[in-house]
């Protein structure tokens, strides 16, 4: 990647990726600013103008209560995109602890670490989750709390395989052998060699959370209303299905998109950061 | 020969053994983690419960006599000892809100749902593997692509979206198909679709660049060079080389399934565990939120131990530790 030229080629030969990629960081670009910008209330209703079709008012026309659909599919991308965001430092962060505990001390501690991991991994965290939120009962922090908690033990194994790879592999022992500190060989060249794996887990993990925040939203049980949230929207969507397609059609699309171009850009981060496995 | 298949059989044994114990752990664990959820739980279940029941808030006397009843008054270990002493007789407990018994509802249910998971599975299978083998035997052509393309779109579609578009084109424009319930095969379709779409491009993806993968291999190629069909290269070293991966996803996507039916069984209005489970978490019904937590993972570790199984016979390398 030297020069400019491979990157184009790459955009050629992968169209269907840059696409995805290049919607969803539009999408995420105009969830960030434009609830910011524009002085619509994305909860504001006004019955007289329900069920609206697009116009140049209202973009995406209206929902059943009249209220706008561009500013509300955006506002609760922004919620989307900062739940999964909080969920994904917290998840990165408790994995990375605990596969760096497990990986670097071995022994009992290990064990103990990969068994709960195993725990957690045994089963789908969706159902975890609702347990959770069933119990607690649905909100913001809940729904972030219910997520995080189901969400990082796929981290602490990954972190953990790779600290295990690397801890024999020659550069760190000569950095021990030269006297370098535990800390500071986990700080200069265990985390940068974590980075890329990471990463490529992280990017793929956006859409997959805010497919789970829709999901439960869908339910009932995620962001609850009057927040506009894509799942939730869906929900107030179906008796109107008939009536046109503008209130179903947006908030799918958006989660469409997420997920779509967040596998994307997974897929072409680890097609760049490992140039000899994924060469066929 | 008969000695190492003795020594085989006994290792296999010994690895079994070892999976069930660890599988028997986890339920306890699992079953103990949803079980102090209720310790968690904001309010005081009895409060709430009896003012829902009664309609007005309850008098302390109520409370105490709702948590004997209930054996709410006792310490944390003691009542999910006793939980535990009538789970393993297949008595789950009662729901707070209806009163009656999770075993029960269950036991009406859980067909439901495994049809639909089934069936599903099924399709994805006999869809899936066959369209990948046609990928990767098409490899770089516009097929290939096409096929790739309407893979990705397959993961990223939210299966409840596709579930309105699907309702919205087959029930209430064209009028073919039902939009909710069961009682016939064309009940089926339609939730099956959402379901298994996913499915069907993961297995897709796996088959292709599995056989693609092993293509590319020196000993396939130096094979392939001496004389050896590409038909020949596919039976002798492909499918072999892609049993394993394929069988390991197979059961991840069956525990994916089984989650997945929780939103699809809603959708569809579908009478399965899902439907049960969505509606105790909404009426924040403890008992049985905890009975189908456990529920749950008892399935999804019967599915591992299969798996694993499943890797013994189909794979005699296979490392047992």
């Amino acid at each position: 990647m030297a020069n400019f030229t491979p990157r184009l080629l790459w955009i050629r030969h992968n169209l269907f990726h840059s696409i995805g990629i290049a919607l969803a960081l539009l999408l995420v670009a105009a969830s960030l600013i434009y609830p910011l910008v524009s002085p619509i209330d994305p909860t504001k209703q006004n019955l007289l103008a329900s069920l609206q079709n697009p116009s140049r008012e209202h973009l995406l026309g209206t929902d059943h209560l009249g209220r706008d659909i561009l500013i509300r599919v955006l506002t609760a991308g922004r919620v989307s995109i900062t739940a999964s965001f909080i969920v994904l430092c917290i998840s990165l962060i408790l994995g990375t602890v605990v596969g760096m505990l497990a990986g670097l001390t071995g022994g009992v501690i290990d064990e103990i670490c990969m068994r709960l991991v195993d725990v957690f991994l045994s089963f789908p965290s969706m159902i975890l989750a609702l347990a959770m939120i069933g119990t607690l009962g649905p909100g913001f922090w809940n729904l972030i709390l219910a997520l995080a908690i189901t969400w990082w033990p796929p981290y602490a194994r990954l972190v953990r395989s790779k600290v295990l790879a690397l801890k024999s592999s020659n550069y760190i022992i000569a950095a021990g052998i030269l006297g370098a500190s535990k800390l500071y060989i986990m700080r200069k060249h265990l985390l940068p060699a974590l980075i890329g794996p990471v990463t490529v887990l992280l990017s793929l993990d956006v859409g997959f959370v805010i497919l789970s925040i829709a999901g439960l939203g869908f339910l009932g049980l995620g962001i609850q209303p009057p927040a506009p949230e894509w799942g939730t929207m869906l929900v107030d969507a179906r008796p109107f299905m008939q009536l046109g397609l503008q209130m179903v059609l947006p908030p799918g699309l958006a989660i469409l998109i997420m997920i779509l171009g967040f596998n994307s850009l997974s897929e072409a981060l680890d097609e760049w950061l490992n140039p000899k496995t994924n060469a066929r | 020969m008969g000695v190492s298949y003795l020594i085989k059989d006994k290792i296999v044994f010994r690895f079994f053994l070892r999976r069930t114990l660890w599988s028997i752990v986890v339920l306890l664990v699992v079953s103990f983690m949803s079980y102090t959820l209720i310790f968690i739980a904001p309010g005081d279940p009895a409060t709430i419960l009896i003012g829902k029941q009664t309609g007005r808030f309850p008098t302390p006397e109520q409370v105490a006599q709702f948590r004997t009843e209930y054996g709410l008054d006792k310490p944390l270990l003691v009542q999910y000892y006793n939980w535990l002493k009538q789970a393993v007789q297949g008595y789950l407990g009662q729901s707070f809100r209806t009163g009656t018994s999770v075993a029960s509802e269950v036991r009406v249910r859980f067909g439901n749902t495994l049809l639909l998971v089934t069936v599903t599975m099924l399709v994805a299978i006999i869809l899936g593997i066959p369209s990948g083998l046609l990928a990767a035997w098409f490899k770089d052509t516009f097929l290939d692509r096409f096929i790739h393309a309407l893979s990705m779109l397959a993961v990223a579609i939210p299966d409840f979206w596709l579930a309105f578009l699907l309702i919205l084109l087959f029930s209430i424009v064209l009028r073919w198909l039902p939009s909710h319930g069961i009682g016939s095969a064309k009940h089926l379709i339609l939730p099956v679709i959402c379901l298994g779409l996913a499915n069907i491009a993961r297995l897709n993806r796996l088959t292709r660049s599995g056989l693609v993968g092993v293509e590319g291999e020196k000993y396939v190629l130096s094979a392939r060079a001496k004389g050896l069909t590409r038909r020949t290269a596919w039976i002798k070293h492909g499918f072999p080389n892609i049993a394993v991966p394929i069988v390991t996803l197979i059961f991840t996507l069956f525990s994916g399934a089984i989650a997945g039916t929780i939103i699809i069984e809603n959708v569809f209005a579908w009478p399965g565990i899902g439907f049960y489970f969505v509606e105790a978490v909404n009426y924040r019904d403890l008992p049985v939120i905890q009975a189908m937590v456990a529920l749950y993972a008892a399935v999804f570790i019967a599915g591992n131990i299969l798996a694993d199984i499943a890797y013994v016979i189909i794979d005699p390398r296979i490392r047992l530790d």
